[in-house]
């Protein structure tokens, strides 16, 4: 139980501190701070030669309940009503069409470039971001 | 973004913490109601979450945006969560070295052509400079959408909704693609919904195979860093 408690401390703590380094190094390299902090967790885990347990024990938690803090952000959509009824064609073509065919495109050189590979049992126990 | 950017009053502090339970409370439903629908897609817990949390926000205080203020600190929190991201990137590099060029091509291609298409339909429509730029990362993972749209000018909640919106019609889209097509293969099936439907994709291409979600989490991570860097450095 202190165990877990202290893995989400120190996995919170390690999330915030490259969290807020990339946020400094964005005045010097021009990426958002997330992009930022995940190549500095990424230099981290390559010097350290893996992934930290406490690291890999929560992330995938966090990973999996993404969703609920994009809600205030999507939230501000209310606002955008009248903008969104008035560009409502402009819309569905540019999100409904342009995704199909983007998919029709992209599935078309994947199976020209990787050979089909037999089907395999599902496993639905992955913890994926939003 | 500071999380200590707002003034703290002690009614600033009680009504957040009002708000942030009702956020967790509002989700707990959702993840129940999704499982209660055996994960349907319209069931997607974002939604359920939003629409129960705008229903609540109409009932107690009709300002919006006065809601999103109160809910300031699970806003923040959202960049570092994303940060670990790092761990499904980390742990998709052996996947990458050993597939290399034949798995970045396909992902390269979709990250080309979803963005510059939707793009050009909102610009020959005449949408608002805003609305097209947000549109730009509607293929990204939505956490890198909304910070990326922020830093093109864009809209971060309407890069959110675009997001979840092009997820939802990659996942409902994918049988018909498969016809069309006359390809039903689990690489391709992976790269598709990892590439174009992010995250909602991913966790779909999981259902599907092993190898189909390998591959999805592959594509999104390539995708997301790649979309995100090259529209920074272009347009940021």
């Amino acid at each position: 139980m202190i165990k877990r408690f202290l893995q989400h401390i120190g996995t919170l703590i390690v999330l915030i501190g490259a969290y807020e380094l990339g946020d400094v190094a964005s005045v010097v390299i021009p990426l958002p701070a997330t992009i930022n902090g995940l190549f500095i967790l990424l230099l981290v885990f390559a010097v350290y030669g893996k992934v930290p347990a406490f690291l890999n024990a929560v992330i995938p938690l966090y990973l999996g309940h993404m969703s609920m803090f994009f809600v205030p952000a999507i939230m501000a959509v209310w606002l955008f009503q009248q903008a969104v009824y008035d560009h409502w064609l402009a819309l569905v073509l540019a999100l409904v069409l342009t995704t199909i065919a983007s998919m029709a495109l992209v599935m078309w050189v994947s199976n020209t470039l990787l050979k089909p590979s037999p089907k395999t049992n599902s496993d639905p126990t992955d913890q994926s971001p939003q | 973004m500071n999380l200590f950017a707002f003034d703290l009053s002690f009614s600033d502090i009680s009504h957040s913490a009002m708000w942030i339970v009702m956020l967790v409370l509002c989700y707990g439903l959702a993840i129940r109601f999704a499982k209660w629908t055996n994960q349907h897609i319209l069931a997607h817990p974002i939604l359920t979450t939003t629409t129960l949390l705008l229903i609540l926000t109409q009932l107690i205080e009709p300002d919006v945006g006065q809601v999103m203020t109160h809910l300031h600190p699970i806003k923040y929190l959202l960049g570092p969560l994303t940060v670990g991201l790092a761990l499904p990137v980390y742990n998709q590099f052996p996947v990458l070295r050993e597939l290399g060029i034949k798995v970045i091509i396909p992902i390269a291609v979709g990250g080309l052509f979803a963005p510059l298409s939707a793009f050009s339909v909102l610009y020959l429509l005449g949408a608002e400079p805003a609305w097209q730029l947000t549109i730009l990362t509607k293929s990204i993972t939505t956490p890198f959408a909304m910070d990326t749209a922020t830093m093109l000018g864009g809209i971060a909640g309407l890069a959110a909704v675009f997001n979840i919106i092009t997820g939802m019609i990659g996942v409902m889209a994918l049988p018909s693609v498969n016809r069309l097509l006359q390809i039903n293969d689990d690489k391709a099936n992976g790269i598709v919904l990892g590439t174009i439907a992010h995250g909602i994709g991913t966790s779909k291409a999981v259902l599907l195979s092993e190898q189909s979600g390998a591959f999805a989490s592959l594509a999104l991570c390539v995708n997301g860093v790649g979309t995100a860097i090259v529209l920074s450095v272009l347009l940021g």
